[in-house]
């Protein structure tokens, strides 16, 4: 209890409100914008958190993932343009209200959506992460082998449309985290006799590289035109208390789709828009009237914004307490921790259990931040959407990612490393290969490594050490859910190319 | 303009490639450093082999537009220049003139432009990168780029 209180105190200071109001207001802006992803906004906002302690730090990154995935609603309400991936979902009825001229009520309904979406998550995880890590020091090597091979089967199979592909990105992540010095033998591989290499690839550079890069040159590309402003915010004003009134009037709905999100979200990798869109079909299915779905029934607007913000706490579960991120932002702030010298599991929470519980706790602020900034906010937002042209945006986030990628080590090679990758990203994009099992094979390299050599040098004696890995329970159930996640994913597709 | 291509089998043939720069450049590494990468390449192969057989088998192609590649590509040498200049002659004079170009050719693809874009591209481009090369040298404390000029 002292720790709950010293980290509600911590992050109550006024500096630290200041940089969640900061953060919101930033992760609204990026978020508003579409083509920019949480992964980017976070990605973009890693260099200022440089000159923070490692609290200040985290406390930013997870004002702005809060903010970005709740600013994707304005544009998705407002132009039918999902402003990040988790509000593919809000489009379906957001737009559809905003048509009949309530674009403002539409607002205030995915503003408490969201905010009431953002403390479940967040009291979900402050209550469930400590005993959580305590279980994950029931894992060995053997089981961390599995648990990352798990968390690249999971992002594989359900972050791209081919379980093959994505399988081939994790494995791909994974041979290229083995440049640089081994963690176990301490010899340098992979160098390709460039010397720089020998420090490995960052995981930040990657992530720009991979992340932001092919999303720049897919503006290019596009050429995006400017969007369709013929909607308009309509007259009806905000209607704060119908908007209210509406959210909780249908209490099971709100519910289901926080308890949607958070089993959703806890599961390595599976984030993102694949929660508000399995959220919005259960509102859909369980609704007592389907038919006005994709119309402008403000239940879809509360089962998709509530559980995509459920998300934002909930995926730092595996992360907090495992080190796998939920979702691809969470490589970001996994990033952030251990450029701090921060290792996810019981010791973040008994060692540094301040910021761990301060960290959880910044972002219920941040969810509650949401109501002043998204509705204060709200016009001017939609002004700045409207008015921001791409070709300024493209040119100015790849100055940021520039500076950025060169704050890091101060370090020119990791800015040719991730404009190349970079480019590799946006090639392979092409093919079907997509960055996020390419990205966490990268962040999971290490774990998987340590795990894979200890249980072989303690299986040494065997005649092949490598069945040492199957050996125990926890090691075959892990398994067993890896076999399932690929048969799960793979089947159906299979049968429907049968049909 | 629209492709057809195969990307279960580019997907596979770009793995196999990628299996064999890594095999080829194992080098001499004990027990302990190399049986993980080792592992890793041969599931890699493994995966490569299935798709590049899916490909041939019963691969689909994939309908793939070709427009805007000029842009892309036009994008990628801007990169390469930028990294040159930030590397040879200075971040913020080189950055000026590629961002402005960047959103020049960029608006350029909506219609004709006219001398006044020039000028508000120019301006946009000093206060963007002047401003965030001051906040990161200044405000973050970060080191500033070792090259001639500023």
């Amino acid at each position: 209890m002292d720790v709950l209180i010293a980290a509600a105190l911590a992050v109550m200071q006024p500096h630290m409100l200041l940089i969640v109001l900061l953060g919101v207001t930033a992760g609204l802006f990026v978020g508003a914008l579409p083509g920019l992803t949480a992964t980017m906004a976070l990605a973009l906002m890693l260099p200022f958190t440089f000159a923070m302690d490692a609290l200040e730090g985290l406390v930013a990154l997870g004002a702005v993932y809060m903010g970005t995935i709740y600013g994707g609603a304005f544009t998705a309400i407002l132009i039918n343009t999902p402003g990040t991936p988790s509000s593919i979902a809000t489009t379906f009825d957001g737009h559809p209200m905003a048509k009949q001229g309530r674009a403002l009520e539409a607002i205030s309904i995915a503003t408490i959506a969201s905010v009431v979406g953002g403390v479940v998550g967040v009291t979900f995880l402050l209550l469930a992460a400590p005993p959580l890590a305590q279980l994950a020091l029931k894992f060995g090597p053997s089981e961390m082998f599995w648990v990352a091979i798990l968390g690249l089967t999971l992002i594989g199979s359900l972050a791209t449309g081919s379980v093959l592909k994505g399988l081939l990105g994790g494995a791909i992540g994974l041979i290229i985290g083995t440049i640089g010095i081994s963690p176990i033998g301490g010899e340098t591989r992979f160098t390709f006799g460039w010397v720089p290499l020998q420090a490995g690839i960052s995981l930040i550079v990657a992530l720009i590289g991979l992340f932001v890069i092919p999303e720049l040159l897919s503006m290019m590309r596009q050429g995006r035109a400017a969007i369709d402003t013929t909607t308009g915010l309509g007259d009806g004003g905000f209607r704060f208390g119908t908007a209210l009134r509406t959210v909780f009037a249908k209490p099971v709905n709100l519910i289901r789709s926080c308890v949607v999100g958070q089993i959703i979200a806890i599961i390595p990798g599976a984030g993102g828009s694949i929660t508000s869109l399995v959220a919005y079909n259960e509102a859909k299915r369980g609704s007592d009237d389907p038919d006005s779905f994709g119309k402008g029934n403000p239940e879809g607007l509360v089962a998709s914004e509530s559980s995509n913000n459920v998300m934002v706490a909930g995926s730092m579960v595996p992360l907090l307490t495992l080190g796998i991120p939920g979702a691809p932002p969470d490589a970001v702030i996994l990033g952030v921790m251990l450029l701090h010298g921060l290792r996810p599991g019981l010791d973040l929470f008994a060692e540094t259990g301040v910021l761990a519980n301060g960290f959880i706790m910044s972002m219920g602020l941040a969810a509650l931040m949401l109501i002043p900034v998204g509705l204060l906010g709200g016009r001017l937002i939609y002004q700045v959407i409207m008015r921001t042209p791409h070709y300024f945006l493209v040119p100015t986030i790849l100055v940021i990612t520039m500076l950025g990628t060169y704050a890091l080590r101060n370090n020119l090679v990791d800015v040719a490393l991730m404009l190349g990758l970079g480019v590799v990203g946006f090639g392979i994009r092409g093919l079907g290969l997509d960055a996020a099992p390419i990205v966490l094979g990268l962040i999971l390299g290490t774990i998987a490594e340590q795990g894979y050599v200890q249980t072989i040098l303690g299986g040494m004696a065997m005649d092949i050490p490598q069945l040492r890995l199957l050996e125990n329970t926890l090691s075959q159930i892990l398994i067993v859910l890896t076999v399932a996640v690929i048969g799960w994913t793979a089947w159906p597709k299979s049968r429907r190319r049968k049909d | 303009m629209r492709v057809r291509l195969n990307t279960e089998l580019l997907g596979g043939l770009f793995g196999m490639a990628l299996a064999a720069i890594f095999y080829f450049n194992r080098g001499n590494v004990g027990f302990l450093s190399a049986v993980f990468p080792n592992t890793v390449l041969a599931i890699l192969g493994v995966l490569s082999a299935v798709l590049i057989l899916r490909g041939l088998i019963a691969g689909e192609p994939t309908t793939l537009s070709l427009e805007g590649t000029g842009s892309v590509l036009f994008g990628i040498a801007v990169m390469a220049l930028w990294w040159i200049g930030i590397k040879y002659v200075g971040f913020v004079t080189t950055s000026v003139p590629l961002f402005a170009a960047l959103a020049l050719v960029m608006k350029r693809r909506a219609g004709p432009l006219a001398p006044r874009d020039y000028l508000i591209a120019l301006a946009v481009a000093l206060v963007v990168v002047g401003g965030f090369f001051w906040v990161f040298t200044e405000v973050l404390g970060i080191r500033p780029f070792r090259a001639p000029l500023l």
